[in-house]
């Protein structure tokens, strides 16, 4: 371990808390409104904790990271949930559906494509290191691993395209994040027809200014014990249930449970605790995700690949076009494109981070994608696996 | 690990303990069930249940989370509580909550003496080691534990029955202490006590909180979590690299000094206002944890293998308890004095504080200075009982 400055858990959950508090701040000051409206404050909370790693102060990996991947996730998911309007989210669904496959689409032309172009300039095999990456860019680390292990490719080229995995959609979400930022002024350039989520997300607003109160001890005991116990029994059943197949892993169970839980309050009066600030707390609980997953972005690695991060770049690339092509011709808001495309870059964990960044009402339509990507990840991974091994 | 309990997850504890204090608080509200509430304060509750759990192996005594709280929950829980108070209303308590205290010193450094007296025949031989060393952490704290058992040469035997001691016998006296607390004004009014300086604290800091108080946001959060885990990790880094003063002021006193003193600094600035949005409140939720912590850490069974220890501790605690009480009625001082003197005593720096915000958030300060002044008065109280206890002792 080289020298990193703060590398005690207690540090760095004051750092994850930090950064998007003084970010916060100043997005408030009048001063700095012109600097946050080019770059919204989602991207500073992401690519500050990467900066951080690359200069040292914070390590790229720590066993806090790995808690507030299985703790604080699921909870923020179970806070955003709690108020969202299920009826609404519903009739997003086809756009949705639609933008998503065309994302899985994109990575299964794109990878074969950069293969072709960069095939004198990759280690032989590389085919195989692909396919795995395929499985992890349309679903995620189950896939990965799956599709790995179906086409046989060595240790080593997984640590390879571990690397890749992570860095190359870094770029990416963090331009959906820029997005996310700036989404009405995008979607009116476009043409688009949000009205759909501008709908759910006004009656979230207004459920949420009819109940807010300032809240007292009591509310966030039970706030933050429903949370956690919530978060408890998922884990519990997660880990009890068996992973189905290579697409349900014991923590996409945990996230479908976490998130179904959350629903099902949503019809209780559980939901009256949005007064109280429960996507508030959630809000807060995501930035530190954000943080954390930026942080995981390793700069140093990238360099060490060069032209399999450029074919990455490529490949990644073709995959966005095709999903801004699809968004022009079916005039789909931005927010179908970003979520579609991170369900599939991403995975069911990372889906409705982008999704929140729209607004924290979202977060549900990422997590259902985001599993659909899951269930799709390995047989479209096996398909652009042999269109790469016929590249080779 | 003996045996596995129910729960032993973090994320299990986690849940008891926010759960247990959730359900309490909901209850509280409650129209029926509420009423049993005003008879047995929700406090003895939050601390007794799970001192319950931990007996019915439900949920471990000690647990990495446990420490971890202690670590980060404690001083964060300090820091809260303290960014709100009025300083000046605090020190105002001092010279009669400094009478008390002193009082239950004296009282724990002959209540030894009287009841090795009484067992002496039951006990081990050179029982009076341990018991100096009990008398150390009964004045002071874990350091000043330590420090007298080592001057008089207890062996480490001795010194593991003497910790089952300290945490049976001192954790029930601290739960009846929180019991008092809940009822403290119907006890001061029957005692005749002038509680009105008391009061002025809590008035003040309830007339703060209703002007500033609106319905927090998100940056808000953010705000109060980030600045409350900065001191925390502030005073941690801090305590690493300051030296320990002999046997009074350890790594975890100075952390605790250092974090409320952070706090006391903020309370001057604009920083208060972050109790408009929930301060103390958060501070009571992390309170709640911290006292979970601490009754499920009452292992009561190991007492069966000790009667007549059990027996010697209680009637030790008792003379303290006796003596503090006359100097409460002789001073006409309120409750509250009382039960953070003697806490101050028998537990310290980190769970005086407990007592003291029990009575009300705002008192968490007088609690971490009484506590600390037990460091410092401590270890030479505890020897000379030490030698108390030798005279007595017949080998």
């Amino acid at each position: 371990m080289e020298n990193i400055l703060i590398n005690d858990g207690l540090g760095l959950v004051f750092v994850l808390l930090a950064l998007p508090a003084l970010i916060f701040y100043l997005e408030g000051l009048p001063q700095l409104k012109k600097v946050f409206n080019i770059l919204p404050a989602l991207v500073w909370a992401y690519f500050i904790p990467t900066l951080l790693t690359y200069f040292h102060v914070i390590p790229v990996s720590a066993p806090i990271y790995k808690q507030v991947k299985l703790v604080i996730l699921p909870a923020s998911l179970l806070l955003l949930t709690l108020s969202v309007d299920l009826k609404g989210i519903l009739r997003l669904g086809p756009k949705a559906i639609i933008l998503f496959f065309s994302g899985t689409l994109g990575v299964m032309i794109g990878g074969p494509i950069s293969l072709w172009l960069f095939a004198d300039k990759l280690p032989p095999d590389i085919w195989k290191g692909m396919s795995a990456l395929a499985g992890s860019w349309i679903g995620g680390t189950a896939n990965f691993v799956a599709v790995g292990d179906a086409v046989g490719a060595s240790d080593t080229m997984l640590g390879m395209m571990v690397v890749v995995d992570v860095a190359v959609p870094t770029v990416w979400t963090a331009i959906l994040m820029f997005c996310a930022g700036r989404y009405a002024a995008i979607d009116k350039k476009l043409g688009a027809d949000n009205t759909a989520i501008e709908e759910l997300k006004e009656k979230i607003t207004h459920f949420q200014r009819k109940t807010a109160r300032v809240a007292t001890t009591k509310d966030f005991f039970i706030l933050l014990a429903l949370a956690f116990g919530a978060v408890w029994v998922a884990t519990k059943i997660g880990n009890a249930l068996p992973p189905v197949g290579d697409i349900i892993s014991n923590s996409t169970w945990r996230v479908i449970l976490i998130t179904t839980f959350g629903l099902i309050l949503s019809f209780t009066p559980a939901r009256q605790l949005e007064g109280v600030g429960a996507s508030k707390l959630g809000t807060v609980f995501l930035y530190m995700l954000i943080g954390v997953i930026g942080a995981s972005a390793d700069i140093n690695e990238m360099i060490q690949y060069p032209y399999l991060v450029l074919a990455g770049l490529t490949w990644i690339g073709i995959h966005a076009l095709v999903v801004i092509i699809v968004m022009k011709l079916i005039k789909a808001p931005i927010f179908f494109m970003a979520v579609g495309s991170e369900a599939n870059i991403g995975a069911a964990a990372s889906a409705p981070v982008i999704a929140s960044a729209f607004h924290p009402a979202l977060a549900t339509v990422g997590v259902l994608l985001g599993v659909f990507g899951y269930v799709v990840g390995t047989y479209a991974a096996l398909v652009c696996a042999s269109l790469l091994k016929f590249v080779s | 690990m003996e045996h596995q309990t129910l729960i032993h997850d973090s994320l299990g504890l986690i849940m008891v303990l926010l759960g247990i204090p959730a359900i309490i608080f909901y209850l509280e509200k409650h129209q029926s069930v509420g009423k049993l509430f005003k008879v047995v304060p929700g406090l003895v509750f939050a601390y007794f249940i799970p001192t319950a759990l931990t007996n019915l192996d439900i949920i471990p005594a000690h647990a990495p989370l446990y420490k971890q709280i202690k670590l980060m929950i404690l001083p964060a829980a300090l820091f809260l509580l303290t960014i709100s108070v009025d300083l000046k209303s605090v020190v105002r308590l001092g010279p009669k909550s400094i009478l008390v205290f002193l009082s239950g010193t004296l009282g724990v450094v002959i209540g030894g003496p009287l009841s090795l007296w009484l067992f002496q025949d039951k006990l081990p031989p050179e029982i009076w080691k341990g018991m100096s060393a009990l008398a150390g952490s009964w004045i002071g704290g874990g350091a000043n534990f330590l420090a007298v058992g080592e001057a008089v040469g207890a062996s480490s035997t001795m010194i593991g029955m003497m910790v089952v001691v300290d945490v049976a016998v001192a954790s029930l006296w601290t739960g009846s202490l929180m019991y008092f607390a809940g009822r403290y004004k119907d006890i001061d009014k029957k005692l005749g006590a002038d509680n009105s300086a008391v009061e002025n604290i809590i008035d003040k800091v309830s007339h703060f909180q209703k002007q500033h108080s609106r319905v927090g946001t998100t940056a808000d959060y953010m705000v109060l979590l980030a600045v409350t885990f900065a001191a925390v990790w502030v005073a941690t880094q801090l305590s690493g690299v300051l030296p320990e003063i002999g046997d009074i002021v350890s790594k975890n006193t100075w952390k605790v000094v250092l974090v409320t003193t952070f706090a006391l600094v903020l309370s001057f600035t604009p920083a208060r206002k972050l109790e408009g949005v929930g301060a103390s409140k958060f501070g009571t939720v992390f309170l709640y944890m911290l006292i979970g912590v601490i009754g499920a850490s009452a292992d009561l069974r190991e007492m069966a293998k000790y009667p007549w220890l059990f027996a010697m501790g209680a009637v030790w605690i008792l003379v303290h308890i006796i003596i503090i009480n006359i100097t409460m009625k002789l001073t006409k001082a309120p409750l509250f004095f009382m039960a953070v003197g003697s806490q101050a005593n028998i537990g310290a720096a980190a769970s005086a504080p407990v007592v003291a915000s029990a009575f009300h958030p705002a008192l968490a300060t007088v609690g971490v200075l009484l506590g600390v002044l037990g460091y410092v008065v401590g270890t030479y109280a505890a020897l000379l009982c030490a030698s108390l206890l030798q005279m007595v002792s017949i080998t």
